[in-house]
């Protein structure tokens, strides 16, 4: 059960609910990570700088300081460590706090723990790594791709049309950096989740179409045309729009 | 049959000019029939008065004479002279006689100053018919011009009057309706601006109240679906741990023992919830005659076995006997709910429950010797599925919503004081009605 011969990742897991924490912290630990936790948003953001884990695992709904705040709080820092959001919303709302402020992952309570092992264990492998800059592309096409008017310049890691820049996160400039590289081509869902968060396994989530959902209302909310759209039955593509 | 208000106008127009120029033309007829008669009439007379002098050169020729008239002369019962049509003897004066199968009108006279005879001047009646005839289908074709004209000025008009009422239809039938103005200057237009403003408002009002109960019960729904998520989420962690890991039994004991903690947690939120949702369902059947001193007492009973070590009371005068109409089972939820919560989240001790009456406000005092209620949490701990930070692990956060829920069925309110015996004080004040 442990990761790797060098020593185990550090997860933080967060949640007010004493229950779920001690169950979290339990599951965690028997599956080989290192777990601390802590019970509201201020107290994990002073843990992360006093023991810097490797992954967050981030209750939403909490009191004092909820995980969107946390999320937001850590980005503006400029740190990009993987968080994992647990939400407790069942609905098809694809507004997930704290997804939108930049969380890279979520889970709907309750879930399945196999399934968060193995989201934390794909979030710890990318880290580090840049999945835009494949290691298999000669870099031919590593550089900045136009679509229409929008430019998504790679190696800048930046993306703007008409001189001003687009906002995104981290994750949705790659599922966008990702699309714009294969400009025409269409990426299934399962492509997308290995290419972009690094799932090597089946995962029962929608988090590619939550990320879609963000980047149209970014890249459209000027009342720009539609570039990223979706192949029904297939998957996703950018392409100029006719 | 469907018409628009405005075909009705041009017809209720055309149906008084109709009835107007038939009246008229009805006047108008009989005048004219009358009018030419007496003309004709006048005529005659002054032809007898011609005639009557010159009677003697008259009857000599007079049977040759032939044309679209008769004259008759008679001397006592003995014609003198005729044409050959011949009238019949008749009185003086103007008549309408059958001569041969033709209508004459015929004017008689008589004459004594020469001899006495009488005179008689006919012309076929059927003329002055003719005339008659052709001025009644003018006056017939003016009446049907004038009920033409009429409602087409009425199909013109009624536009012009029904516009307001046009204007209403489209502010009423706008999305969303706007409130119709009432300047139209038109009373009944006005006035069922205003009915239909009224009734907007009160449309309006409906659906806000309806919509606010709906985004209450969403949210109720939702807090709901996360208070049972949440300890869903421990219990599927843990057993899962439990079915893929391969665990020492002392391990095994303890997960077990989180998971009956916590799938006991959700039994007591579900039951929470019912409660709740009971409550809201209780009607004025439910309530009976009850002895409030009683459901204190027992409640206590009930407590004292449950928390062996717990000292409590409930101090009343023994003669004194409090009584309203209220719901037992209620009353005696909220009394379990607020001694469960004083040891549970307060390390109560002891509890002495008293009882007062002041007019028909019964008010139900529970007094504690635990840690008390911070006074900022005093209000919102009676909020659902609100926890007090002083809380123990693992309540429902419905404990107090169902006491203020209780309190509030029964026309009053619960809230808390500071307790002369260190603790809290909960005042569960009812009303007796």
């Amino acid at each position: 059960m442990t990761e790797s011969s060098s020593a185990p990742a550090t997860v933080l897991v967060v949640d007010d609910d004493a229950d779920v924490l001690s169950s979290l912290q339990r599951g965690l630990r028997l599956s080989g990570f290192t777990v601390i936790t802590a019970s509201d948003g201020a107290e994990a953001l002073g843990v992360v700088s006093r023991s810097t884990p490797d992954a967050i695992v981030l209750d939403i709904n909490m009191p004092v300081l909820d995980g969107a705040s946390v999320v937001t709080a850590l980005r503006a820092m400029g740190n990009d460590i993987p968080i994992c959001v647990l939400s407790a919303r069942s609905s098809v709302d694809d507004r997930i706090a704290g997804l939108e402020s930049g969380a890279d992952d979520y889970l709907t309570k309750p879930f399945v723990l196999a399934e968060l092992v193995a989201r934390i264990r794909a979030m710890l492998r990318r880290r580090g790594t840049n999945p835009v800059v494949p290691v298999s592309d000669s870099g031919a096409s590593n550089s900045a791709v136009a679509i229409g008017s929008l430019v998504v310049d790679i190696p800048g890691y930046r993306v703007h049309r008409g001189g001003l820049d687009i906002d995104l996160t981290k994750r949705e400039f790659e599922l966008l950096a990702i699309l714009a590289r294969n400009k025409g081509v269409v990426l299934t869902r399962e492509r997308l989740l290995e290419l972009v968060w690094g799932y090597d396994f089946v995962a029962d989530t929608n988090v590619v179409d939550v990320f879609v959902g963000y980047l149209r209302r970014k890249l459209e909310s000027d009342g720009s045309p539609r570039i990223l759209h979706t192949v029904r039955g297939v998957g996703f593509v950018v392409r100029e729009s006719a | 049959m469907r018409f628009s208000l405005r075909a009705r106008v041009a017809a209720a127009t055309a149906l008084g000019a109709t009835l107007v120029v038939a009246a008229l033309a009805v006047v108008t007829s009989v005048a004219i029939s009358r009018n030419n008669v007496n003309q004709l009439d006048e005529r005659l007379t002054a032809a007898s008065q011609v005639l009557i002098p010159t009677s003697t050169t008259l009857e000599a020729f007079l049977d040759q004479l032939s044309g679209a008239f008769a004259v008759t002369i008679r001397s006592g019962d003995i014609v003198v002279a005729s044409t050959p049509t011949r009238l019949p003897a008749l009185d003086t004066g103007s008549q309408t006689v059958d001569v041969d199968g033709q209508r004459f009108r015929v004017y008689t006279a008589e004459s004594t100053a020469v001899s006495s005879i009488s005179i008689s001047i006919g012309v076929p009646a059927i003329e002055a018919q003719q005339v008659t005839d052709e001025q009644q289908r003018q006056v017939i074709l003016l009446g049907l011009a004038a009920i033409a004209v009429s409602t087409g000025l009425g199909w013109l008009f009624g536009g012009r009057a029904v516009k307001p009422l046009v204007t209403l239809t489209r502010q009423v039938s706008a999305q969303p309706p706007t409130a119709p103005e009432t300047r139209t200057g038109v009373t009944e237009a006005d006035e069922l601006a205003v009915a239909i403003g009224g009734m907007l408002t009160r449309l309006n009002e409906a659906q806000d109240r309806t919509n606010a109960a709906l985004d209450t019960a969403r949210d109720f729904a939702a807090v709901s679906a996360h208070e049972l998520r949440t300890p869903l989420t421990a219990m599927r962690t843990d057993i899962e741990v439990l079915r893929t890991l391969d665990l020492e039994p002392a391990q095994q004991q303890e997960i077990l023992g989180d998971l009956e903690r916590t799938q006991g947690r959700v039994e007591t939120t579900l039951t929470a919830l019912e409660r709740l949702a009971s409550g809201e369902l209780s009607s004025e059947g439910d309530r009976i005659e009850t002895d409030i001193i009683d459901i204190c007492d027992v409640a206590a009973q009930d407590a004292q076995r449950l928390h062996p070590g717990l000292d409590i009371r409930v101090e009343t005068a023994p003669d004194v006997e409090i009584t309203m109409r209220a719901l037992p089972t209620g009353l005696r939820l909220a009394v379990d709910n607020v001694i469960g919560n004083a040891v549970r989240h307060g390390d109560a001790t002891s509890i002495v429950i008293t009882a007062e009456r002041t007019d028909d406000t019964v008010r139900v005092l529970i007094d504690d010797n635990g840690s008390g209620v911070p006074p900022s949490e005093r209000e919102t701990v009676f909020g659902r599925f609100e926890r007090g930070t002083r809380a123990a692990k693992g309540g429902s956060g419905l404990g107090l919503a169902l006491v203020a829920q209780q309190a509030e069925l029964h026309g009053g309110r619960a809230y808390f004081t500071d307790s002369p015996l260190g603790g809290a004080r909960l005042v569960l004040e009812l009303h007796d009605r």
